[in-house]
């Protein structure tokens, strides 16, 4: 067995630490600050796990569908950890951990890897789990029947796999991929019941069958979805400490859309926990006495602001760099959120490998030298302060979707006002149908986007050039060398040689000014007092085997 | 008189007819790929994709594709929801208790608020119930229920803390939403019976009932009334349809299920089959209560009984 | 020169609709004797001068840009130097709402004056020419009644897309069948008249007629529900743009405001509350008067506060 131990780790775990700190801090200020200790009413450092009761937890969207496979939104996953398990987990230092598999080899070549599963495990519907249920699994997702999403980007770039005994299978690969073996612990690579998925169909996102502590009740459309434990669970999850079934009776998620309605909720006891607080609720919740505030940073690439290198005069170098010198994105990061999200420096988040720190603080708000830049380009101020060259204005085409997710809308209209000073007009559209409008048309000359992810070959979805024939990216970057380079840490074993590649392809985003790093979203939960247990795997997902409710 | 309901029957049946047309017309001119706003592209290849749209019927001729909808609509089939592929009939009906609960509960304030208050203003025309009436009236169809349902949410749930801000279940969640959207009807019923009382307060008739002798509440009750409600009922009728058109803000407002809320979302989402079931849904209700609102004329008006219905 | 005859039509157009008395009332210099009903009209007046100000001159009525976004001061609630607060960007409030008038008011108003000429046009030539083309109107108009107010504006606004324009057609559209209904109304009762029957017998043109002697006289009941018209209008534009499907611009409508604020309720209820307060307060205006203007039209009202 070769376990992978990722030194480099360090800042998320000091997150998790952080977060399980903050959580205590507000309930023991609380027993100081009330006089009766003595009740034993719930404090963080809480006695035994108590058994049932039900948890009620407010989501902001709802699931697109319940089976992973055909999932495309992060909103499904957090049902999916209750619901299902996957072959591997990703622990709080970075390394991965089991889960349904037990230990994991991989081949010299890298085209292979030969997986030895856990034994009596059951789905919910009484199939067992073995090696022919992961190969259901895995066949479907490239099935072009199924229409897989997201799934079918993670599992990339397998081929098929061979059943070697009833717990052993072995999994081929058409390349070498170092992320395969990480995107087996991301939820939406979640195991699912073959005979449910065979059964149902395309019904079965609404019938779900996995192996998780919980199973499936019902789902009421944009209301609420039911779970209830699985009393036969048995197996545990990575790092989660409960390896029996779960201590709560029922696990429902109600879906309220409205920040205000969602948060208001925990406040009023209409529900116990509710996730993604608004900023400025972060600061109430935070000493409020009878609630307390998870975080959690996601890792993966943070909300970046993307050049359409395609477009003139974003084509110049000079002319980003000025762009780059004139938005001041602390002071955004501020304004906006309060305080609560971190500022991203570099076109990775922390905490994932290969994380380049030295690229925080490169870059800092300066007037004078953005306005040098764009002088030197030829672009000279008009009357009404704003630049032109040739008759053309100086013009800036940013695109964003609505509605206004994580106030990205909000990040537009403060950088439009920050260009003014340079003489950049900036045209701010924002429309509901991106996929035409970005997507198919490219007609943009900055959209933004973020990715979570467990491996820094996402960059690769970013940054390596395309054919003809393949979908673009979102700068339309093209570069032999940083190909290169992303090509040979995708399949490179050694980390530290890994490292170093990826340090080198985000030292070559930073030097061009292709982006706009701007933050790294935290995933936020605000819970009532007695919710306790609640932990959270390094992409942010909550994990539900521990959870209980003091009295 | 059974005539007559046939004949509405049937050209109500038309207009519904007409405005499902219509609706299929509007969004049939609309820009953007609805096939590109279901599946994320990053993900999915150009032959999915064309797959889809024929699956969808996208590139059939407009003739075809709209007889082709009524013919499904005809069985039953609403189609399937563009967002999450869920049948549409189904994913309707769901909501629609929670919008007609919701419906019922703010006609009823705005019924027996406007009527009372209407009444009563015309009756002791001057004082103060007057003014309150006046004034009811007027704010009620100023304000709009986006603010109200929001400047109640803030005085009731955020600062007092008496009633919830959220929710569909229970009665409690239901009274704030209510108001807010029973507020503008009452409004508008206000001033319609109001005006309506002493225009036929003024009535040679009444001057001779009281020359008779009447009581004066009785000349009220039984006769000045039931003349004066009259084209009260019709606007009683449109009011009822304004506030099923005003639970998609009132829904939203509040986060309360309901056909409302799915309908901002499908327009977000160009989610056309939903839409086009929603507006089926309402236009029958809508129609229905016209109907019903006619039908009670002849409960009403004597002449109208007796001369058979006029349209 | 004006004719004796003109000068008659004249006066019986303005007496008709009301006009003509405050006009008499001015011209005769007679002290206008201010009943106590009047203070709420005369406020009104007030208020919807200042409104139309804040719409024409917004710069010189506000006391800041309404795009300055002065991070230092978020958030904050109303005092001496924001008389409304600010916004999360470190906008002031009040200066929003000044800027906000003129879109709400250029909504408003071109939707009332688009629905009007459309509906009144359908219903001058259902009414007139009746038959066969009266049946065919009215049933289009009653498909566009089936489905009620703002649902329809909605779904037209979501797509046509977002635009001015379009906006302004969505809730044009969706109050055409009212104003053609009450014009049919108004031209089949006036067909009917002495005065007509007369001029058709003299052999008059119908344009003529139509013109001369039709639509003045249907105007006043149309004006008038016109006028209560723009305040609904001005409410469905400020409910659309709160949905979401309003015109995206640097400078956010009043409905946008509204929107905008509702997620910082429990901690900055400002930024709600005012633009709201603006709205109802200018479409209360428009309805006192409105209300106003009927009363003195309406024969069977007047006398009668």
């Amino acid at each position: 067995m070769k376990r992978r131990f990722k030194p480099a780790y360090a800042f998320g775990a000091f997150a998790l630490a952080l977060t399980t700190v903050l959580a205590g801090c507000g309930s023991s200020s609380n027993s100081a600050a009330t006089a009766q200790a003595a009740s034993g009413s719930g404090t963080a450092t809480a006695s035994a796990p108590v058994q049932g009761g039900e948890f009620t937890y407010a989501l902001a969207t709802s699931p697109d569908t319940l089976d992973p496979r055909r999932s495309g939104l992060a909103v499904s996953v957090r049902v999916f950890g209750a619901l299902y398990d996957t072959l591997l987990v990703r622990n709080a230092d970075g390394s991965l951990g089991p889960s349904l598999a037990t230990e994991w080899e991989q081949s010299d070549d890298g085209l292979s890897y030969t997986l030895k599963l856990k034994e009596g495990v059951k789905f919910q519907d009484g199939t067992p789990f073995n090696a022919e249920a992961v190969k259901y699994n895995f066949d479907s997702i490239i099935d072009p029947e199924t229409k897989a999403a997201n799934a079918l980007a993670l599992l990339r770039p397998y081929k098929s796999s061979e059943v070697v005994d009833e717990y052993t299978i072995k999994l081929n690969l058409e390349t070498a991929s170092q992320a395969f073996l990480g995107n087996l612990s991301q939820g939406m690579l979640s195991i699912v019941s073959p005979t449910a998925a065979k059964e149902k169909g395309e019904d079965f996102g609404k019938n779900p069958i996995g192996t998780g502590p919980f199973k499936f009740v019902s789902w009421s459309e944009n209301a609420e979805i039911v779970l209830e434990r699985n009393p036969d669970y048995a197996w545990g999850s990575g790092e989660a400490k409960n390896t029996g079934a779960a201590y709560l009776d029922r696990l429902t998620f109600k879906i309220v859309p409205e920040e205000a309605t969602r948060i208001g909720g925990v406040q009023s006891g209409q529900v116990l926990a509710a996730e993604t607080v608004p900023p400025q609720n972060i600061v109430a919740l935070e000493s409020d006495p009878n609630a307390q505030l998870f975080k959690t940073n996601t890792i993966g690439l943070p909300y970046t602001l993307f050049f359409n290198l395609e477009k003139k005069p974003w084509d110049e170098l000079k002319a980003r760099q000025a762009v780059q010198s004139a938005v001041d994105v602390d002071t955004i990061v501020k304004t906006l959120y309060l305080g609560t999200y971190e500022r991203a420096w570099s076109s990775l988040t922390p905490g994932i490998l290969g994380y380049d720190e030295s690229l925080e603080g490169k870059i800092a708000p300066n007037l004078e030298k953005a306005n040098a830049l764009l002088d030197e380009l030829g672009w000279v101020k008009g009357a009404d302060g704003i630049r032109e060259k040739e008759g053309q204005r100086l013009t800036l085409h940013y695109v964003d979707g609505s509605p206004n997710r994580e106030k990205r809308n909000d990040i537009a209209a403060m950088i439009r006002e920050q260009l003014k000073a340079i003489g950049v007009e900036t045209e701010v559209e924002i429309t509901q149908d991106i996929a035409t409008a970005v997507y198919q048309n490219w007609d943009y000359d900055l959209y933004g986007n973020s990715q979570v992810n467990s491996d820094p070959n996402a960059l690769s979805a970013f940054y390596h050039s395309t054919k003809e024939s393949e979908r673009r990216t979102l700068n339309g970057l093209s570069d032999p060398e940083v190909d290169k380079w992303l090509e040979e840490a995708g399949v490179e074993k050694d980390e530290a040689k890994r490292t170093e590649l990826y340090k080198k392809v985000q030292r070559y985003i930073s030097d061009q000014a292709l982006i706009l790093p701007i933050y790294v979203f935290p995933y936020t939960v605000a819970a009532a007092k007695s919710v306790q247990g609640l932990t959270f795997d390094p992409f942010g997902y909550p994990i539900f085997n521990d959870v209980y409710l003091s009295k | 008189m059974l005539q007559a309901i046939g004949s509405r029957l049937f050209s109500s049946l038309l207009v519904i007819v007409g405005s499902l047309a219509l609706v299929f017309c509007i969004f049939y001119l609309l820009p953007g790929d609805p096939v590109l706003s279901m599946v994320d592209p990053t993900t999915v290849s150009p032959e999915v994709i064309e797959n889809l749209r024929e699956q969808l019927g996208l590139n059939r001729p407009f003739h075809e594709r709209l007889l082709a909808y009524f013919g499904d609509m005809l069985t039953g089939d609403f189609g399937r929801s563009l967002v999450g592929s869920e049948p549409v009939l189904p994913k309707i009906l769901h909501q629609v208790p929670s919008t007609l609960l919701l419906t019922a509960a703010s006609a009823l304030v705005a019924i027996v608020v406007g009527v009372t208050l209407g009444v009563l203003s015309a009756v002791r025309k001057g004082g103060i119930i007057d003014l309150s009436a006046r004034i009811v009236g007027l704010f009620g169809i100023s304000m709009p229920t986006f603010w109200s349902g929001i400047l109640l949410i803030l005085i009731f749930s955020v600062q007092l803390k008496w009633l919830p801000a959220m929710g569909s279940d229970g009665f409690e969640t239901l009274i704030l939403p209510a108001l807010a959207l029973g507020f503008v009807g009452a409004g508008s019923i206000v001033r319609m019976v109001r005006g309506s009382m002493l225009d036929v307060l003024n009535e040679p008739f009444v001057t001779t009932l009281r020359a008779k002798g009447l009581r004066e509440r009785l000349i009220q009750i039984k006769h000045v009334l039931r003349n004066a409600l009259i084209p009260a009922v019709t606007l009683i009728g449109m009011q009822i349809g304004d506030m099923l058109a005003g639970t998609v803000i009132i829904e939203t407002v509040f986060s309360r299920q309901g056909i409302g809320r799915i309908l901002a979302d499908a327009i977000m989402a160009k989610d056309l089959p939903v839409v086009q079931g929603i507006v089926f849904f309402t236009a029958i209700v809508y129609v229905g209560i016209n109907l019903l609102v006619d039908l009670s004329y002849a409960a009403i008006d004597p002449r109208i009984r007796r001369k058979g219905a006029r349209t | 020169m004006k004719t004796s005859a003109g000068a008659a039509r004249r006066g019986a157009w303005r007496g008709r609709t009301g006009l003509g008395q405050a006009e008499n009332a001015i011209r005769s210099g007679k002290r206008l004797r201010l009943a106590s009903s009047d203070i709420p009209i005369g406020l009104a007046g007030i208020a919807i001068v200042f409104l139309v100000l804040c719409a024409l001159f917004p710069s010189w009525i506000a006391p800041y840009s309404p795009t300055d976004m002065n991070t230092a001061a978020i958030l904050q609630a109303p005092s001496a130097a924001h008389l409304f607060g600010t916004d999360y960007f470190g906008r002031d409030v009040f200066s929003l709402i000044v800027h906000g008038t003129k879109d709400s008011l250029l909504i408003g108003a071109s939707s009332v004056i688009v629905g009007v000429l459309i509906g009144a046009a359908l219903g001058s030539i259902a009414g007139y020419v009746g038959g066969k083309l009266d049946t065919v109107i009215m049933r289009v108009m009653d498909v566009l009644l089936t489905v009620p107010g703002i649902l329809l504006a909605l779904t037209i606004a979501a797509a046509l897309g977002p635009g001015l324009r379009n906006i302004v057609l969505a809730i044009a559209i969706s109050s055409v069948p009212g104003y053609a209904r009450v014009m049919r109304g108004q031209i089949m009762a006036i067909r009917g008249r002495g005065y007509v029957f007369a001029s058709r017998a003299i052999g008059a043109k119908p344009s003529f007629i139509l013109t001369k002697h039709v639509l003045p006289n249907s105007a006043a009941p149309l004006l008038v529900m016109a006028t209560l018209g723009l305040g609904s209008s001005i409410l469905a534009g400020a409910g659309l743009s709160f949905l979401g499907l309003g015109v995206l611009k640097e400078i956010p409508d009043w409905g946008a405001l509204l929107s905008q604020g509702r997620g910082y309720l429990t901690v900055a209820w400002w930024i709600c509350t005012f633009p709201g307060l603006a709205i109802t307060l200018f479409v209360l205006s428009i309805n006192l008067i409105g209300d106003r203007w009927r009363d003195a039209v309406d024969p069977k009202r007047k006398g009668r506060a």
